[in-house]
């Protein structure tokens, strides 16, 4: 087990150095001169070369990226063109937003599919079986974003109830976390439902069953148990994704988060803020799905981790 | 031959009824149909035309003139989530077509000739498949700039890998049936057996994915648009007039309400029909 981990650590590091050089080689792709472009359209032409020399831009591309990767493994992105502020000040600010919107979500995602997916599954083909199946349905098929505005209507503009945009108490997450989770937790209903469903049939419930335990306890104890596996990899799986909605969501409720500051910066066309947020987003991503892979070994001992 | 033929359209004539036997697939494909017509002769049947302005009926509710009301510019919104459905399934269609053809090359060149080039090109797409799919179309629009053939290239790019995979597993599998065996023995060439043998055994599972990628595809050319990536405004794209439309939420709620609804209703039409088909060309697929 120890090894199976260790060894997917080691492969980690030549994907995210891909991860890197495919990061590196968009930037370049981007028509103009980057020391120009970092430095904003009043620079002078004579601190334009001096970035370029800085930077190493007159160099051959792999001197380029060694010098890009040099700096960035110590933390420096260059400053963003439109704040002044170091890049890995501005997205070490707004980190800490996304991960408590982040957390939140996969926590209502959690609550919200398990719950409606066990409640399917007990109630298998009576109307709240098929009730729950619809809204998880519509749930994959709505944009979050425009149930992000429609939450905003119903509860902030009709209700007043809550905070329409911005960051604060728990009442400003809570629209933006429903947002974001919606989505997951309709999957997560939908393959709750199946899993439990698939291990409801099962010798050993029957036994559970027959031995004369009381329902709930068959399902809470026996059947969920199994029936969760699934719905751990799928989890992890959204989770990821969950990171890259907190573009849309941020953007809709103007959450102060990652996601916001990236849609902004490629409005700007900031590139010294876009580069690490980029890296920031696939890191995450990548690190969840090792995560995943992980607990799943864990949870599942049939999995092999030769 | 002939039996080679016969055997294929019987598959499909399997596949057709037991499609037709399904109310929720067939139901979203009528709506797929009703909205593709609709997309087709937009300029014939909308009211107005998508751009035109009337400065006296400003964000007006609905009304008979207006069915779903008026924008800031006093467009007919009607008119313009008519036209909308234009640019998102032509836009997603094409996106995906693109993620297919180059997922399809990658998938068939790794799976069939192996080795080397399949470790080369699965390494390269671990990478892609590094960032998540709504990040790479977001990466694709930051080089390209915004634009409908940018927002094509996009779905292209974050769709191709799931393709290339896909294609990649099957291949991988069929080329070591007997009937492959068999046509390079009677001395068929590579291309022709990759081709006229084994592209076609992929053509149903192809579909199912496709149809199903599709609806992501429509999401994602809103999502861009709604961020500002995507297609930009006076174009009525449902996503950017959901854009334009958020900033009147409190003094005129159906400027946002009708063009999500047609996301919500295009995507469950495509969505539905997907999952149909699905059930009726690989229930081997259902779990996954």
């Amino acid at each position: 087990m120890i090894r199976y981990i260790l060894r997917r650590i080691v492969l980690l590091i030549p994907l995210l150095f891909g991860v890197s050089i495919l990061i590196f080689v968009i930037i370049r792709l981007i028509p103009g001169d980057p020391a120009r472009l970092a430095l904003g359209a009043e620079a002078t032409e004579d601190q334009v070369q001096l970035m370029r020399r800085q930077w190493g831009l007159d160099q051959p591309l792999p001197v380029q990226y060694a010098y890009w990767i040099g700096h960035a493994l110590q933390g420096d992105w260059g400053r963003s063109t439109v704040s002044r502020v170091p890049a890995s000040d501005e997205i070490g600010l707004r980190l800490p937003a996304t991960l408590r919107l982040a957390a939140c979500s996969v926590l209502i995602a959690c609550v919200l599919g398990v719950g409606f997916g066990v409640l399917a599954a007990v109630r298998h083909n009576t109307w709240l079986d098929r009730l729950s199946m619809v809204i998880a349905l519509l749930g994959v098929c709505t944009p979050s974003f425009w149930l992000g505005l429609m939450l905003i209507l119903v509860f902030s503009v009709q209700l007043g109830w809550l905070p329409s945009f911005g960051q604060g108490g728990l009442d400003h997450l809570l629209l933006p976390s429903l947002t974001l989770g919606a989505g997951a937790a309709a999957l997560i209903a939908r393959v709750t439902r199946s899993s439990l469903l698939e291990v409801m049939s099962a010798d050993y419930l029957r036994t559970a069953r027959a031995k004369g335990l009381a329902e709930h306890l068959v399902v809470g104890r026996h059947a969920l148990r199994n029936a969760l596996i699934p719905v751990v990899t799928l989890l992890g799986l959204e989770f990821g994704g969950l990171l890259a909605g907190a573009i849309v969501t941020e953007t809709v409720f103007a959450y102060p988060g990652i996601g916001l500051l990236l849609v902004n910066s490629i409005g700007n066309r900031d590139f010294a803020v876009i580069q690490p947020a980029l890296l920031l987003f696939a890191f995450q991503f990548v690190l969840v799905n090792l995560v995943v892979d992980i607990l799943y070994a864990v949870v599942d001992p049939r999995i092999t981790y030769a | 031959m002939p039996e080679r033929g016969r055997a294929a359209s019987s598959l499909w004539r399997d596949a057709w009824r037991r499609l037709r036997r399904n109310r929720a697939a067939m139901a979203g494909a009528l709506v797929l149909v009703l909205l593709t017509g609709i997309a087709l002769v937009a300029p014939v049947i909308a009211p107005y035309g998508p751009a035109e302005q009337d400065y006296n009926h400003i964000l007006e509710g609905v009304s008979l003139d207006h069915p779903f009301g008026t924008d800031n510019f006093g467009r007919d919104i009607f008119t313009r989530v008519i036209f909308g459905a234009r640019i998102s399934l032509s836009v997603g269609l094409l996106g995906v077509a693109l993620g297919l053809a180059i997922g399809g090359a990658v998938g068939l060149t790794a799976g069939y000739w192996g080795r080397w080039i399949d470790d080369v090109l699965m390494r390269l797409l671990d990478v892609v498949l590094a960032f998540p799919q709504l990040l790479l179309a977001v990466m694709v629009i930051t080089v390209l700039g915004v634009g409908d053939l940018n927002v094509i290239v996009a779905i292209g790019i974050f769709s191709f890998p799931g393709f290339a995979r896909l294609v990649r597993g099957q291949i991988l599998s069929l080329k070591r049936l007997d009937f492959a065996l068999a046509a390079r023995a009677s001395g068929a060439g590579e291309l022709r057996i990759l081709l006229s043998h084994l592209l076609p055994n992929t053509l149903a599972t192809i579909l199912v994915i496709a149809s199903l990628r599709l609806g992501t595809a429509i999401l994602t050319v809103a999502t861009l648009s709604f961020l500002g990536l995507g297609i930009r405004p006076p174009a009525s794209e449902w996503g950017t007039m959901l854009s334009d439309g958020r900033q009147f939420l409190q003094i005129a709620p159906h400027v946002a309400i009708f063009p999500g609804l047609a996301i919500v209703v295009a995507v469950l039409a495509v969505n539905l029909l997907g999952d149909g088909l699905r059930d009726a060309l690989d229930p081997r697929l259902r779990s996954s």
